[in-house]
């Protein structure tokens, strides 16, 4: 397989792209292995088995009752994290704390929506809805690199 | 140490009450100044006769009138947690916020102010409550919704620079 690097300033961060003239399943694994390798894996749980998530691919944590879950599009599942302890661990460009009980994948978010009563919605990946806190509104613009807030 | 529910409204009261009974002081101390000048009288003191007849010296009412600001502000402080409530909207929050509030500067108001005495002070107590909560409110709503508005336009930026680097890749 063809390997080339470029360097060029146009590129903002490094990136990798697998290209070919279709995709078929050789394609698909080494997007899989170079995924699995670059990207940072969490240890989710699926009904007690232990499953290696890409963080790309997680679309929110939040509590549920004493539980920590995390969404994904192939489905719900389970940390055996705190909230916090995520918040330390994870990119904070890539997740934002949106209330006391939720952790959200920035690229995840597809609009927000203030109602009459004064509660704020915001929409998911995955037909999500969810609320945001008040409080975390200026966080959620750092994240999204807004103006003076924006996270340096 | 995050500190419980409980906890954060015995410490907003606490801190609340003291800051009230200190303001009140002040305010007190200015009345009676005032009074003074305008009676001639080196014992006024500034209170309402209904409230003064209540009692036979006239200091003692005052340090209780003071004491009772100070509830009422313990009020306003333990229930501004109200306010921290995440899932609820703000009429909710606000609606419970005046019925706990009011609880205790009702019967205070009426105690010591002669609330409810009169027809009027009823009516401007009201509508000026009213407009507090009003302006609270509509101010929040606007300001809220701008906030979401810009944040969504900086979502459709965003996912547009990434289709346009897409497209670039795909080009090259």
């Amino acid at each position: 397989m063809k390997i080339s690097l470029h360097i060029h300033e146009r590129y903002k961060e490094p990136e990798i792209a697998i290209c070919g003239p279709e995709n078929n399943e050789k394609l698909k694994e080494v997007y899989r292995i170079v995924s699995d390798a670059v990207n940072e894996q969490f240890t989710l749980y699926d009904e007690g088995e232990a499953v290696n998530v890409s963080c790309v691919s997680i679309i929110r944590f939040y509590a549920d009752g004493q539980k920590v879950k995390a969404d994904t599009l192939k489905g719900t599942y389970t940390v055996k994290k705190r909230l916090y302890e995520l918040e330390t661990l994870l990119d904070e460009k890539s997740f934002v704390r949106i209330s006391n009980s939720e952790i959200v994948n920035v690229k995840k978010i597809r609009r927000l929506d203030t109602s009459m009563a004064g509660t704020i919605h915001i929409y998911l990946d995955g037909e999500i809805e969810t609320y945001v806190s008040r409080r975390y509104v200026r966080q959620i613009k750092q994240a999204l690199g807004m103006g003076k807030e924006a996270r340096r | 140490m995050k500190r419980s529910l409980l906890q954060s409204v015995l410490l907003r009261m606490l801190c609340g009450g003291g800051i009230t009974v200190l303001l009140t002081e002040i305010v007190v101390l200015i009345n009676t100044l005032i009074v003074m000048r305008l009676t001639g009288n080196p014992q006024a003191v500034p209170l309402v006769p209904d409230y003064a007849a209540r009692f036979e010296n006239p200091y003692i009412a005052l340090i209780i009138q003071v004491l009772l600001c100070g509830l009422i502000g313990m009020s306003f402080s333990g229930c501004s947690v109200i306010f921290e409530m995440e899932k609820w909207s703000l009429i909710k929050q606000a609606v419970l916020h005046f019925i706990l509030t009011a609880i205790v500067w009702v019967p205070v108001g009426m105690f010591c102010w002669g609330l409810g005495k009169y027809k009027n002070v009823y009516i401007s107590v009201g509508i000026s409550i009213l407009i507090t909560y009003v302006i609270t409110w509509v101010s929040r709503i606007v300001l809220l919704r701008k906030e979401t508005r810009e944040i969504n336009e900086q979502l459709i930026h965003l996912r547009n620079a990434d289709m346009r680097e897409d497209e670039n890749e795909r080009s090259n």
